[in-house]
Order: structure tokens, then C-alpha cells, then sequence
């Protein structure tokens, strides 16, 4: 079902505004004479709007998402695709499923998504890797006929080989480099063919050929040449082929289909109507979802849950295999909150309900779900607030046999939040204290608000972990800690919706509301669908995003669209 | 012109005897005689975390009459190959941006600073280092007419990701340029297939299919980035010059008459490798138990490759500042960062740990003197530097560093002695190795922590 569609049913009166935003743009493209979002005759003088004037237009706005300040593209560099992107690569190109790419040495890149593209290796050892793995790619699509024949798209023996090397250059091209292949890449790529095939044979020649694509910049980066905009100098605007590669890289982790490459070919991503109406297209494939999954696994850090391992002495209740299972819960959970259930970022944090199979409901001691499939478990507000407040984080976010309230603390305010306190000056030897008898864990860590040298920061993060508290290290419920009743209480501070809480739902609820929490899932979508860290000059975009995101209820699926609606997604800076 | 032999013809020895350990003189290969080839020295790093208890490492004694440290015990029957110094300093860690463990990291082999930049580092957010590494140096002097101009290999590597970042400058030692980290190798399979099979088949046929795929690639690569702006342009010459460095690995000659190693079935069990998620305190058995098999295979590999001719440089690291690894086999429950000082320093077990990393060091020592080359022991054409990010772990210092060389180096180096320096930088000590290899500068790093050959090697 198309998100408008889904919204439409779920909201009702707020239908409106999501489709007249289209005909909006539709119309207002229509009138700017076909140049997307630019605007003619703008202000370029001293103490004017930047480049991007703020919309014109009424209902829905101007072309995309309205801005209040001058989105400017910067200097967007060529990407190299990441070894989540390579694997889903060559399976979508050549049905190869066997993820080449684990072999590769790990991104270099600072943010939590390892797609900087301005942070890469260029090891030796790295480039013997994209060998080895073209080499390997190409005898496994190559080495059978059924394989063959599926690749070439023509028959050698009909045809001749050489015309069905000739058509296999331009077809499988094509999909490789995401766009029609120049008239100087295809004569390499055939002489290759040519310098290979009389010592050997046609499937070994052609094999050949996809070892030079494999390995070429034009299938390992994203490269964007874009033209220039006459209006406008300092700016290129992407072509629709390398438009198309950002949508699918964007939605999907991977290569254009064949729909976006016609789309492309047709020039209607020009616009972003045109790239609202294919992204929309595009967010309904199975493929979004997947690399939904993708980006929270990243976004929070819940990728550790699968490999958990717990002292079965200290928790009976932990099974070998559990972690995988929580890993499970978590994962089906956010998947079913973003794209079956209300799509909110509120509903990640507070939902009340989560996913279990028997296993998981033996280990939390609830009853209903009877075999090994997952099904969907209503708990109650009291017992339940989203993701967090299911075992396999909480269980990451402990240390061992003991929670670690500072850890939780620190998870929310920097990765909810966006706003993470500065580390413990170096000096300082940070050991966390054994809870001595009788005394809970809250106990034990009041010299961070006694000790005034500690209280600074840790105001900031100690009470929002106590509110964890009532959830033990294997992120079961638990109500009493040595003999004592546990205090989940505190204060939210330094957000733009301060206030108490007596639990961690509470917390969570107050959390959700700020807008702090707003601009930092925003600042995540950001970076890792950008490929950058954000630094000052993406701050009016990540601003931008995050006025659209409040306007249109904190939805998720959403704001993925809007992505696509800002300036930086059709132009970049020119790079002399 | 020499190959590699593939895996397919794996020799096993006069008499069809595998080749077991230790190696044999018979099995070391006899070169094309070159005075060059037998008298050229090898230079191996061995990194272990996070420093020591420094009352059980220090040794007592005088220069050359000393008893090892009770934790150094495994090293007591080898002292006489050992340089053992006390005294020097990682003064390079007095500036720049970051952590101790993380400047320390960052210092140790470039005598440079960590700038400010995006890596969390738990005091302060830094870039990677702005030097080179001595090693890589190196390696262009002596080794880059070799298969591999270095090796760079580890064990439980990274031992935990900080804040998602699993290359980072906590875990970096090796820089090929500033600012750019050398991923190491991880995986024992890989690692051999790498050194003794060739990456283009092997057989003339491949070669020449070879040649023809990259000559095309690196043409794609020259076209495109010409047409590209500045910052494009730059990344796409970097790819190639990767792509260059490749060929060089594919057209050296690779120890032609060497005698492909066996090492068993042990070659593709389950190896220590990193943790990619986690964060702090994250416990992985299932890559801790691994370490001694997987820090085996590594030491044979490294040993054999030197005997090979394949490189004479390389580095053999275990975890990384970061030490989230147990020692299972040890009966340490807890990380090796955890007794350091996240539930109060243990100096019991970060002795016993630093006794196991000793035996470590030993069996390598050992490997290097079965190898015979021209009636002497490979270990005495050979300069190993064994180094750590910090002193004292409790307490992060960086003072008095427990560094040790063995080896002579061909007699460059005369070891078999304890030195005490009144806190001397220890850029002068990369000094004096980098002279030790025929490099003259009598700077290294920073020049501002640097006054001059740290002397007493020889």
C-alpha cells in the first residue's frame, strides 16, 4: 500500500495536507520552468536568503519541504559503497548471496554508520579484497551455463560471441554502472573481452569483463559529475541516473531496479515531485524495510543483542541462543511500529505492546505465545515504553551481573538525545562500585550527586538510568533490590521539556515529547542518508528536516521521504 | 619468472615429511646468493596492551648482569637476545587531543600527536595520528622490492567497538601515511592464502588475463578522475595508487623455492577476531578463547614469511588499548581493561597476564632462532620491538615505558642488556632503530620530542 494511501486511513483529516504537498509541487515544477527547486531570479545580494529562497507557495508549500533558512548544498563527495552496500549489491546485479564483502576491512569512517565518504582506506590489502572477491563473483555467475545464459541475455551461439559479448557489455553494464555506459567504456570493457578470449574461452572472457566492472570506479563509487545550473554557478545538479542511485542507495541500501533506471532514462527525476512519486514507489518494496532494520540496528546500537552472553549461574532464566532471540524481539518490534503500526517515533519509545515466541515468554514469565513463531504481546503501559524497555537492550546497556545505571543514563541522553555530556576528565579513575550489602545499586552511586567535582555531569545521566533500575541485568522486571523497594524516580534536565518521572515509561514519555529527541532521530536519518557527519553547514538541513518531521506527527516512513525533498538530494557544490 | 606456489602444490619436504614445527634448516630457502638478501636485517613489532605492573616487569641487576622481572619469566632463558630499558618516556602524549590509551596508541609508532577530530576517545574527541609509522619507513628502505613491503597482523582485533566505530585511533598502530590507518589482517586462512598462494592464479595463463582486467580498471580509474572536481579527483588517484601497490604484490618474485608451510587443521578453525558491537565491558568468548591458537598461526606465519623472503617487516598486535578481552585460559573471568582499573586495579592478574603475553613473546624469540640463515639464527639478522601504550595502567602513565628490542639486527644491535634512561624521550629511541635500518635522520615524529639518536644499542 502507498504511504499516502496508509496515512490517508490512519489519519484521516491529515490526509490532506501529505497529497496536496504533491500537486503543489507538481504545479509549482510545472511553472519554474523545470528547474526543480531553484528559484529564479533570487536573492544572491549581501543580507539576502541564500541561494534557496523560503517558499512561495500556499497550502502544501513550495517544491519539497518548506525551509526557513538557506539549505545550501555543500561539496558532496563521491561515495564508496559500504560492505552492507556492496553485499546487497551483487545480489540484486547478480543474485549472489554470499556477502563477499565480510572479508573486506572495516570502514574507517567516525559517525555510527561507517558511510563517511570522506573517511576511506586505500590499503593494499583492501583493493586485493575487491579482487579477490570480483574474481570469485565472476566464476560463480559464470561457471554454469543456466548461470551464464541468465547473465548475457543473449545466446552466443545464435548471435555469434562476439555480438553477445557486445550486447552482455551494454545490458549488464548498465545495471553495474547504474546508468547507460559512454561509448569509450564500452570499447574497454570489450577489449578486455578481446585481450582475454582467444587464449581461453567465451564464459572465461566474460568473466574477464566482469572482473574489470567489479572492480571499476564506476560500480564501487557513486560517482555524480551533475551539470551546471546556469542560474546558478557555484552548484551542479545531479542527472537523473545519479539521482536514481541515490534513491535506491537512500531507500534501499542497493542498485536501482529496472523500473528507476527506466524512470531515470525517461528524465522524470528531475523534480522533486518526481522524486517524491518514485520515492513513494520505492518505500513500499521490501527493501526499505530491510534497510530500516539496517539504519535502527545502527542509530541504536542494538546490533551487540544476538551475541549477548549472560552468567547462567547468576540468571537461571538466561538460555544459551536468547540473545538471538531478544535480538528478534527488538528487531520485529521497530520493523512493525515503523511500517503496520501508527509510524511514530513516539511509538517506538512508549508502544506497550512487543513481539515474543514461547521461548521469549517462558524467559519474561508471560503467558500466550505458544510455538516458535513471534507474535505480537500487549503489555500494558506500566510494564512496557518501546524499545527500551525490552530485555535485549537493557541487557546490553548492564555490565555483566549488574545493571550499569550510568551506561542507560548515558544511551538516552546521547543517542535519544542527541546531547552527550562530556567524558570523565582522563585523570579521574572511573570505578564503578560494588554495592555493598543491603545497599541497591541507586545507593551505591550517590557520591555522583554528593561530590559537586561529579554532580555536573552526571546529573545529566545518573537519574535517567536509576529510572532503568527496575529492570535487572538481564532486563527483567524487578521490583525489590536487596530486600528495598526500588526507586525509579528523577528529574529530566537540559531539554526543552524538563520534568519529573516516577518510572521509566514516564521518562520515555517525557523523552518523546522534546524536541531534542525530534532533531536527534532526524540528525541520525541524516548522517547515515547523507553519508556525513553533521558539522555546522548541515545544520539548516538537519533544522529543515526536523520543523517537517514535527509537522507531520513524528512519522517515520515520512521523513525517509523527506530526505529526498531538501535541496542537497537534487544539487551539490561545484569542487574546483 | 619465480611464482608462488598455489595451494594445490603444497610441499612437504625432503622425503615427503610435512613440515611440522620447528622448521627445519633444509626447508629455509637457498637464494640466488646476493650478499644483499642474507645480510639485510628484519624489523617486527609486537604489541601488547595497556602497560604492566612495573614492580614485577623491572628488571634487577646491573647492565649486563640482571634477573628479569618475576612477570617477564618466560624471557628469563632468552635474556641474552633481549634489550631491556627502563627510563623512557612517550613524551609525544604531552600534547594533542585524546585519551592517554588513545595517545599512546597514536604515539608509540610515529612519535606524532592526535589532533582534535570526530573519534570519541573517552578524554576528548581526536583524529588518527599525523605521522607516518616507523615501520612503514622502514619497509621502504629494506623491503619494498619484496611480495609485501610489510605485514601487518592481529589477534582479537578490535577487542570491542567504541561508540560504533570500529577502526579508530585507540586501536590504530600503523599509519601508511598521516592520518591514514593500516587495517591489519585477522584471519589466519586469509592470511596464509595471501602470503604463499598468488592473488592472479599462478599460472601464466592468469597472469596475462590479470594484467589485462587491471590494465582496463586502472584506465577507468585515470579517465574518470580527471573529469572530476578536487576532492574526487584525489580519492579516485588514491583508489589507483591501491590498485598500483596491488600489481607490485603480483609481479615480485614470492620465495620461489619456498616451501609452503603446513599448518594443519587449526588453519581454518574458528580465529580470534574483533568485536564490531558491544561497547564497554562487552564480554565475547567466542573470540577470546581463540587468542592462543590464533596468536600461533599468526607468530608461525610472520616467522615463515620472514624466512620466505615474502617481507622483512611486520607487525604482530594483540587487542588493542581498548583490552575488552578475557583470558579464559588463564581462569580471568573478568576484561583485561577491567582489571586494569574498571573494578579497581588488579596487580595479581595483570602479572599473570603479562607472563602469558611473555610466553608469547618467548615462543615467537624461539621460532626466530630455529630458523637457520647462513649458519646463524634468523632472530640475530632480525630487530623485534616489543611495545605497549602505557606504564602504569591504574593510573594511565606514560612514563618509564616498558619496552624492550631483541634480536641484534646483524649486529647492529648488541643485546643481552638492561639500560636505564633518566627519562629520555622515547622518539629518540624510533630514532636510533630508524638509524639502525639505514635511515639518517636523527629525527623522527615530532621533532620537538626528539634530541637525537636515543644512544646504548649498540
Amino acid at each position: 500500500m502507498l504511504t499516502a494511501q496508509r496515512n490517508a486511513k490512519r489519519r484521516g483529516a491529515h490526509a490532506a495536507p501529505v497529497l496536496t504537498l504533491l500537486l503543489a509541487s507538481a504545479l509549482a515544477s510545472a511553472l519554474a520552468a523545470c528547474n526543480g527547486g531553484v528559484s529564479s531570479g533570487g536573492q544572491s545580494g549581501a543580507g539576502g536568503p541564500g541561494p534557496f529562497s523560503p517558499g512561495t507557495g500556499g497550502g502544501g508549500g513550495s517544491d519539497g519541504v518548506v525551509q526557513s533558512c538557506a539549505v545550501t548544498p555543500g561539496i558532496a563527495p563521491a561515495r564508496r559503497l559500504t560492505r552492507a552496500e556492496y553485499n546487497a549489491t551483487v545480489r540484486d546485479l547478480l543474485g549472489d548471496t554470499s556477502r563477499p564483502a565480510q572479508a573486506f576491512p572495516a570502514e574507517i569512517g567516525s559517525t555510527t554508520f561507517g558511510n563517511d565518504a570522506r573517511a576511506l582506506d586505500f590499503s593494499r590489502l583492501l583493493m586485493e579484497q575487491y579482487f579477490i572477491a570480483a574474481q570469485a563473483l565472476a566464476a560463480r555467475a559464470t561457471g554454469d551455463a543456466t548461470q551464464l545464459a541468465g547473465l548475457l541475455g543473449c545466446d552466443p551461439v545464435t548471435v555469434g560471441e562476439d555480438a553477445c559479448a557486445a550486447t552482455f557489455v551494454q545490458g549488464f553494464g548498465r545495471r553495474a554502472y547504474r546508468r547507460p555506459l559512454a561509448v569509450d567504456e564500452t570499447e574497454r570493457l570489450l577489449g578486455v573481452y578481446g585481450a582475454v578470449r582467444p587464449a581461453s574461452d567465451f564464459p572465461t572472457a566474460i568473466a574477464a569483463v566482469l572482473r574489470t566492472i567489479l572492480q571499476a570506479p564506476q560500480f564501487l563509487y557513486r560517482v555524480e559529475l551533475g551539470a551546471p545550473v546556469p542560474e546558478r554557478p557555484s552548484l551542479l545538479k545531479l542527472d537523473h541516473f545519479e539521482v536514481a542511485s541515490r534513491l535506491s542507495y537512500l531507500l534501499w541500501g542497493s542498485m536501482p531496479d529496472e523500473a528507476l533506471l527506466s524512470v531515470a532514462a525517461e528524465q522524470r527525476l528531475g523534480t522533486k515531485a518526481e522524486v517524491m512519486a518514485e520515492a513513494t514507489r520505492m518505500l513500499a518494496d521490501p527493501k526499505a524495510r530491510e534497510l530500516t532494520a539496517y539504519f535502527h540496528e545502527l542509530a541504536f546500537k542494538t546490533g551487540g543483542i544476538r551475541s549477548l552472553t549472560k552468567d547462567a549461574a547468576t540468571f537461571p532464566s538466561w538460555a544459551p541462543g536468547l540473545g538471538g532471540l531478544l535480538a528478534q524481539e527488538t528487531a520485529r518490534f521497530l520493523d512493525h511500529a515503523v511500517w503496520e503500526g501508527g509510524g511514530s517515533l513516539t511509538e517506538l519509545l512508549t508502544a506497550s505492546y512487543t513481539f515474543m515466541n514461547r521461548d521469549l515468554a517462558t524467559f519474561y514469565g508471560i503467558a500466550g505465545p505458544t510455538g516458535d513463531g513471534f507474535e505480537r504481546v500487549e503489555l500494558g503501559p506500566a510494564r512496557a515504553s518501546g524499545f527500551m524497555t525490552q530485555a535485549g537492550p537493557l541487557a546490553l546497556l548492564s555490565s555483566g551481573t549488574l545493571t550499569n545505571p550510568v551506561r542507560r543514563g548515558y544511551f538516552v541522553r546521547s543517542d535519544l538525545l542527541c546531547d552527550p555530556p562530556p567524558p570523565p576528565p582522563s585523570t579521574l579513575m572511573v570505578v564503578p562500585p560494588e554495592p555493598l550489602p543491603g545497599q541497591t545499586t541507586r545507593e551505591s552511586f550517590a557520591q555522583h550527586s554528593q561530590d559537586s567535582a561529579c554532580a555536573g555531569c552526571h546529573q545529566l545521566l545518573d537519574p535517567l538510568g536509576f529510572a532503568f533500575e527496575s529492570f535487572d541485568a538481564v532486563g527483567l522486571p524487578r521490583a525489590m533490590e536487596q530486600g528495598k523497594p526500588i526507586d525509579t524516580s528523577g528529574t529530566l534536565v537540559n531539554t526543552d521539556a524538563d520534568g519529573p518521572f516516577q518510572n521509566a515509561s514516564e521518562l520515555l514519555q517525557r523523552v518523546a515529547s522534546t524536541e531534542r529527541a525530534r532533531t536527534c532521530y532526524v540528525k541520525h536519518w541524516y548522517e547515515f542518508g547523507y553519508g556525513r557527519g553533521v558539522s555546522p553547514e548541515d545544520q539548516c538541513a538537519v533544522d529543515t528536516l526536523a520543523a517537517e518531521f514535527e509537522r507531520i506527527g513524528l512519522q517515520v516512513p515520512e521523513l525517509i521521504l523527506a530526505l529526498t525533498q531538501i535541496d542537497p538530494f537534487l544539487y551539490k557544490a561545484v569542487d574546483p | 619468472m619465480n611464482r608462488v606456489l598455489d595451494r594445490r602444490t603444497l610441499l612437504r619436504g625432503a622425503g615427503g615429511i610435512a613440515i611440522g614445527l620447528p622448521l627445519l634448516e633444509a626447508m629455509v630457502p637457498l637464494r640466488r646468493a646476493s650478499a644483499q638478501a642474507t645480510s639485510t636485517p628484519r624489523f617486527i613489532v609486537y604489541y601488547s596492551p595497556g602497560g604492566t605492573e612495573m614492580s614485577t616487569w623491572r628488571p634487577s641487576g646491573t647492565e649486563t648482569s640482571f634477573s628479569l622481572g618475576t612477570s617477564l619469566s618466560p624471557l628469563e632463558r632468552l635474556k641474552q637476545h633481549l634489550l631491556v630499558m627502563n627510563g623512557l618516556n612517550l613524551d609525544v602524549t604531552s600534547q594533542g587531543v585524546g585519551h592517554p590509551h588513545a595517545k599512546g596508541m597514536g604515539g608509540l609508532l610515529t612519535g606524532e600527536i592526535l589532533p582534535a577530530g570526530p573519534y570519541e576517545t573517552c578524554g576528548g574527541k581526536s583524529g588518527f595520528a599525523l605521522g607516518r609509522s616507523l615501520d612503514q619507513f622502514i619497509g621502504d628502505k629494506i623491503s619494498a622490492d619484496l611480495k609485501f613491503k610489510s605485514l601487518e597482523l592481529a589477534i582479537r582485533w578490535p577487542s570491542v567497538s567504541l561508540f560504533n566505530q570500529t577502526v579508530h585511533p585507540g586501536n590504530t598502530l600503523i599509519y601508511s601515511a598521516p592520518g591514514q590507518p593500516v587495517p591489519p589482517q585477522l584471519n589466519p586462512r586469509a592470511v596464509f592464502d595471501r602470503l604463499f598462494t598468488s592473488l592472479d592464479g599462478g599460472t601464466d595463463a592468469e597472469r596475462v588475463r590479470t594484467q589485462s582486467i587491471l590494465d582496463a580498471v586502472k584506465g577507468e580509474y585515470s579517465l574518470l578522475s580527471s573529469k572530476l572536481g578536487a576532492t574526487d579527483r584525489r580519492t579516485l588517484e588514491a583508489h589507483l595508487e591501491g590498485v598500483r601497490e596491488m600489481e607490485k604484490g603480483l609481479t615480485q618474485p614470492g620465495g620461489a623455492a619456498c616451501a609452503v608451510p603446513d599448518l594443519g587443521p587449526e588453519l581454518d578453525l574458528p580465529y580470534a577476531g574483533g568485536t564490531s558491537e558491544g561497547g564497554d565491558g562487552f564480554v565475547d568468548l567466542s573470540n577470546d578463547e581463540p587468542m592462543p591458537r590464533t596468536g600461533k598461526l599468526m607468530m608461525d606465519m610472520l616467522v615463515h614469511a620472514m624466512a620466505c623472503d615474502l617481507t622483512r617487516v611486520g607487525t604482530l598486535q594483540w587487542a588493542d588499548s581498548s583490552a575488552n578481552n578475557t583470558f579464559p585460559w588463564l581462569g580471568l573471568q573478568d576484561t583485561h581493561h577491567g582489571y586494569q582499573h574498571d573494578r579497581g586495579y588488579r596487580a595479581d592478574a595483570i602479572s599473570s597476564i603479562q607472563t602469558w603475553y611473555a610466553s608469547q613473546f618467548a615462543y615467537f624469540l624461539d621460532k626466530l632462532l630455529e630458523v637457520q640463515e647462513n649458519g646463524q639464527p634468523l632472530l640475530d639478522s632480525t630487530l623485534v620491538f616489543w611495545v605497549t601504550e602505557l606504564s602504569r595502567p591504574e593510573s594511565h602513565d606514560q612514563h618509564d615505558m616498558p619496552l624492550m628490542l631483541a634480536g641484534s639486527a646483524n649486529g647492529r644491535v648488541r643485546p643481552g642488556r638492561w639500560l636505564n634512561f633518566q627519562g629520555r624521550s622515547h622518539n629518540d629511541l624510533l630514532v636510533a632503530i630508524q638509524n639502525v635500518f639505514g635511515i639518517d635522520s636523527n629525527t623522527f615524529g615530532r621533532a620537538e620530542f626528539c634530541t637525537g639518536a636515543l644512544p646504548g644499542l649498540t
